[in-house]
């Protein structure tokens, strides 16, 4: 594994900063239920997630300039929920592979004050019947510049992909009508979050 | 007592109101009848120190200037229905009552919502969310009688509405009045307002204040329309 791999999947938004990186490597088989927090330094994290028949929480935390690939090779029915907490420049990577007769709902929360880059692909192989890849991704910015890419490669007529992303953020009128009920801006602020959370 | 003294208001520097003085007092239901265009809606926000507007003259509530203060501060006071209410996907209708009322009975309110002729899951939906239009002023109607504010200033919550709902809407004025509360109606609806006990009718007609008085006026507009002003 060396910067060539991720130099072409995040093409243009590659940093050459990264070169120097050190690539941290590893690898999880997930057979039930399970949490995951991961705080990230100044690498690259290159994960692979083999995940039967289970639901997994996934919390990343960065307020440095990092990188991370997530693949998550999907067998049954498995849920994965990524929270992202990024105050720094980050650049991620979820590779949702789904197997044949699996299905996976993805959910990507994405709470950004700084920079992120985060590319998402469900990728169905032309051998995998009868899958179903769903995404959902769900962003809250303050003062934050994020660029989410979805792709659905679905190489198997008999499965399916889906994708919605929704974007915490109120119109002028919006909040203008909120504070005719009271509301500040501060007040605004914390309901979004409210609403953010409870997903 | 909610007074306005010699207020002029502008927006986009095209003078909307010119000079408006008036004198409002609670336990009271007024009438602010007017053509389109007359400036009804502007005078309300003014009232409230929307940002997009600018005015000069005073705006006393209880003997406080409150002329400059921050709509957010005001709307703790009065409330304001808007004419055309926002919708707002992102922050469900539960969550803002959550926030804005002293406490949360959410039986209380889906029994009030139900009376309302709210959908049932209205609490579940984003503020005014796939609301009919109809809906959106039975929510308001539900925020003015949550809210409990001491000034209530409904925008036309009598049109695009029907006859049911013009009835409960009838029966909470009369019982916002009874609650000493202070009443302003904007409306288009001759029919309906006279059926209301309204204690003094205000026409405003571009942007001026032509009368102030009893309801008589009404059956005069009916026969004659806005030209004998």
């Amino acid at each position: 594994m060396d910067s060539t791999f991720f130099k072409n999947i995040f093409k243009k938004y590659y940093d050459e900063v990264f070169d120097n990186y050190k690539i941290i490597e590893k690898e999880f088989d997930i057979n039930k239920d399970q949490y995951i927090e991961i705080n990230l330094d100044n690498n690259i994290y290159y994960n692979v997630f083999n995940i039967n028949n289970s639901e997994i929480k996934i919390k990343i935390n960065n307020n440095e300039i990092s990188m991370m690939y997530n693949e998550f090779n999907i067998v049954g029915k498995v849920k994965i929920n990524i929270l992202v907490n990024n105050s720094g420049n980050l650049r991620i990577y979820n590779l949702y592979k789904v197997n044949g007769n699996s299905s996976s709902d993805s959910i990507e929360k994405i709470y950004n004050e700084s920079n992120i880059v985060l590319i998402s692909k469900i990728f169905i192989d032309k051998n995998s019947e009868n899958s179903e890849g769903k995404l959902s991704q769900y962003l809250l910015e303050e003062n934050g510049i994020s660029i989410l890419l979805p792709i659905l490669d679905i190489e198997n007529n008999k499965s399916k992909g889906f994708h919605g992303s929704k974007i915490f953020k109120l119109t002028e009128k919006e909040e203008n009508y909120l504070k005719y009920l009271s509301l500040n801006k501060e007040e605004i602020k914390s309901i979004l979050m409210r609403e953010f959370n409870s997903i | 007592m909610l007074k306005i003294e010699g207020l002029n208001v502008y927006s986009d520097n095209k003078k909307i109101l010119e000079n408006v003085n008036l004198e409002f007092e609670y336990g009271k239901l007024y009438l602010v009848f007017g053509p389109n265009g007359s400036g009804k809606t502007t005078f309300a926000k003014a009232i409230l120190n929307d940002e997009s507007l600018k005015k000069d003259g005073k705006i006393i509530l209880d003997n406080i200037d409150i002329t400059n203060e921050k709509t957010e501060n005001i709307a703790k006071h009065i409330f304001y229905s808007f004419q055309d209410s926002v919708e707002i996907e992102n922050i469900r209708t539960r969550t803002l009552l959550m926030y804005i009322l002293d406490s949360f009975d959410e039986k209380k309110i889906l029994n009030l919502g139900k009376d309302l002729g709210l959908p049932e899951d209205f609490l579940d939906r984003g503020v005014n969310y796939s609301l009919s239009g109809g809906e959106k002023k039975r929510f308001s109607l539900l925020l003015s009688i949550l809210l409990n504010r001491k000034i209530i200033i409904f925008d036309e919550i009598d049109s695009g509405v029907d006859i049911e709902f013009l009835n409960k809407l009838k029966y909470y004025l009369g019982q916002f009045k009874r609650e000493n509360k202070m009443i302003i109606l904007i409306s288009h609806n001759l029919k309906f307002a006279k059926e209301l006990d309204v204690d003094k009718v205000i026409i405003l007609i571009d942007g001026k204040v032509k009368y102030i008085g009893d309801k008589s006026i009404l059956d005069k507009i009916e026969k004659n329309g806005f030209n004998i002003f």
